[in-house]
């Protein structure tokens, strides 16, 4: 018998869930456990191999219970191919490959939301539809930040620490945003909208906060030393990281997009934060308690948020004549130390594919105008 | 000039040798025990008092019969000693900078010239400073150890040979190199010292304790390789030999050896107890950044030399420490090289004259 009440009501949105990190475990159990029927896509096998075997995740923290999922698997075509929404939630460095596999698979009316894009992501991801010829209409968002504070707690079991709220998101080209909004909020009503990419781009602040933290502590962290990421900064580290600061700031200035500082964005974000300076704010913020620096330089600090962070923010400057000289440095110093050409690999003005246009002609194409 | 630790060291070491010394010091404060006891108290390689005819901050007195003037204060100190020295300076007195850094005779003698110095004075600068020596306490001094084969240019180049026998009455450890531009490329202090102070940033600026040196890790002592490079590059672009990094710890500390320069560098015996400095401002930064790596990334500009590590440092530097390093260190309008080309600079640092080649 049918229930002529589901004609009335939304079908149940169909998820897919490219990533099985800490934020891809979050994620697709959450949702599951609200009942929505979710795919998990993978690259790697040997990290979910749990997921399956249990046949969901087990959530913890502010969220309690057990998420069925409906696939996991190393295949993306029967992940994507009925998806209504497909959450990507793996590193930003990966945006790039997951748009080329997801490619072939993409119809009409799919949404794609990056959690986050990180600097540029969603002008990525489009680029290489657009590469690989891809002529479903399909909307592509991002997200500023991840919704969760989040850790894998043990086998297909994730700890939620935390929800965030008002996370902004944005389409490409702002004109789908309120559509996106529309369908994404019966996953996730945190989510609020932001004017357009280049917002939710330029406020990355892990990409202030992360890699120059990491090079002015180069030498202990290598040597494997115990100290305190964020505590541990001393005020003249600060200075360093406000001076990023500013050239991210400008960068945003030039295209339009209203950013706050990184010290605002503390006060804003985290409760109970005191104090004038960065230095204070970062010392005063109860989540950075006991965050300890990592043992090893390879580290997403520098893997991600160098080229998918600074490169862009630089390469964006560039372009629109705001000069980026802290950023540049910092690139610089970390191409040899990694032995890495992250100005070539990181994404760029070129393989965002914005080369030759002007300042107006970017802020037309992420608007929609 | 000067009565830092290489200060005590020559002052004391030339007076024990029953060399005539006057110490010059802007402040009083350095030089108050040499006054009062008369002299340094040496200790190390060399042992006993060394009598000086006076310490004084007093330019004038300090200069007023000296031949050779030894400079020994920070390389970033070195154009205004110029200025201050100007109106006391006479025929066929020679200044030596213990040592130059990068760039030190040229702006000694660039700055001489805006003061309208008409006196013949020649200005040589050393690679290194000759002693490894620290302050026991004022008025006395260790020396460690008197280093060999210390390269000694003077500007012009000509007048080095003039220069080496007047030197060579009180040290036999000079030896004379092709130019300027070969003493001031072999500035290892900018190659290791800027570096180690950023990636140890942090840490130094929180007091911790560590050695400097010995505690390197694979990545820096990669890093290092790679910003020397840049410095060899740009010797090799005037046409000069520079020592690299390697090379100079294995001639400088002998028997040093290593696969690579993180081993060569832990492996030398006296950078075993080097503790690394406790602030951010020090000379390490504020020497060796706008007297070393500036002027390098100045001369690497002039010649068409990528030099993205070196002046990636400087920005650093500068955002660090909220100075702005890049003005207040050796461009080449402060060394006298505003405009020119390679062979225009090699031809000067050669002669002093450039009028042939420019025309």
């Amino acid at each position: 018998m049918r229930n002529p009440k589901s004609k009335i009501q939304n079908p149940k949105l169909r998820v897919a869930v490219l990533g099985a990190g800490n934020g891809g475990h979050a994620m697709a159990g959450q949702l599951a456990l609200k009942g929505l029927p979710v795919k998990v896509y993978n690259k790697f096998e040997e990290e979910i191999v749990h997921l399956r075997e249990r046949g969901g995740v087990a959530l913890e923290g502010v969220v309690e219970g057990f998420g069925p999922l409906d696939l996991v698997t190393t295949d993306i075509a029967p992940v994507v191919a009925d998806a209504d929404v497909i959450m990507v939630v793996v590193p930003a460095f990966v945006h790039r490959f997951m748009a080329e596999v997801c490619a072939p698979h993409l119809r009409d009316g799919q949404i794609v939301v990056l959690n986050p894009g990180r600097t540029g992501g969603a002008l990525e991801f489009s680029n290489v539809l657009k590469e690989k010829g891809v002529e479903a209409r399909v909307l592509i968002a991002e997200a500023q930040t991840l919704i969760y504070a989040c850790r894998i707690s043990g086998p297909a079991r994730v700890d939620i620490k935390g929800i965030k709220r008002g996370v902004r998101l944005a389409a490409l080209p702002a004109t789908d945003t309120g559509q996106v909004l529309e369908t994404v909020s019966r996953l996730y009503p945190e989510f609020v909208p932001a004017a357009n990419v280049l917002e939710t781009s330029l406020d990355n602040i892990g990409a202030v906060f992360h890699p120059s933290t990491v090079v002015l502590n180069t030498n202990r962290i290598e040597a494997g030393e115990d100290f305190d990421f964020y505590q541990g900064m001393t005020p003249t580290v600060t200075h360093f990281l406000e001076a990023i600061d500013k050239e991210r700031l400008a960068v945003a200035q030039a295209f339009g997009v209203g950013t706050e500082s990184a010290k605002d964005w503390l006060l804003r974000t985290y409760e109970g934060v005191l104090g004038d300076t960065l230095y204070e704010r970062i010392q005063s913020t109860e989540a950075y308690h006991g965050l300890k620096a990592p043992k090893t330089l390879n580290v997403r600090y520098i893997t991600e948020d160098v080229p998918t962070g600074l490169v862009p923010i630089a390469s964006l400057g560039e372009l629109a004549g705001v000069p980026t000289p802290a950023c540049r440095a910092i690139v610089d110093v970390c191409c040899v130390l990694f032995d890495r050409d992250f100005w070539q690999e990181g994404r760029n003005v070129k393989n965002l594919g914005l080369a030759g246009m002007s300042v107006d002609e970017i802020v037309a194409l992420v608007e929609g105008r | 000039m000067g009565a830092g630790n290489g200060g005590h060291a020559m002052a004391g070491h030339l007076a024990l040798q029953g060399v005539p010394v006057r110490v010059y010091n802007r402040s009083q404060a350095r030089i108050a025990a040499m006054q009062e006891q008369g002299g340094v108290q040496v200790e190390g390689v060399a042992e006993g008092f060394g009598g000086i005819k006076a310490a004084t901050t007093n330019l004038a007195e300090a200069l007023a019969d000296a031949k050779l003037i030894m400079v020994t204060v920070p390389a970033s100190a070195h154009g205004e000693l110029a200025r201050a020295c100007a109106p006391h300076l006479r025929d066929g007195q020679v200044v030596v900078l213990n040592p130059g850094r990068t760039g030190g005779a040229l702006e000694f003698a660039a700055t001489l010239r805006a003061e309208n110095v008409t006196a013949q004075v020649s200005v040589a600068e050393a690679q290194t400073l000759v002693y490894s020596c620290r302050l026991v306490e004022p008025g006395r001094v260790r020396i460690l150890s008197i280093k060999n084969r210390v390269l000694l240019s003077a500007l012009p180049a000509t007048d080095t040979e003039r220069v080496m026998e007047l030197v060579g009455q009180i040290y036999a450890e000079f030896v004379p190199a092709a130019n300027v531009l070969e003493t001031g490329f072999n500035n290892i202090g900018a190659v290791f010292h800027p570096s180690l102070m950023l990636f140890n940033a942090n840490r130094i600026e929180a007091g911790e304790e560590f050695y400097f040196y010995r505690d390197i890790t694979p990545h820096l002592g990669r890093f290092l390789e790679a910003i020397d490079e840049e410095r060899l590059a740009v010797a090799r672009a005037f046409g000069v030999r520079a020592e690299s990094a390697g090379e100079w710890l294995a001639h400088a500390y002998s028997g040093v050896s290593g696969r690579d320069l993180y081993e060569e560098i832990r492996n030398v015996p006296a950078y075993q107890k080097a503790e690394a400095p406790t602030s951010l401002d020090d000379r390490y930064l504020t020497e060796d950044v706008p007297t070393g790596l500036v002027p390098i990334v100045a001369f690497a500009e002039v010649a068409g030399v990528a030099v993205p590590i070196s002046r990636s440092l400087v920005h650093i530097a500068c955002a660090l420490l909220g100075r702005d390093l890049w003005a207040e260190g050796r461009r080449l309008d402060r060394l006298g090289l505003a405009g020119m080309s390679v062979e225009g600079i090699i031809h000067y640092v050669n002669y002093l004259y450039t009028e042939e080649v420019t025309k």
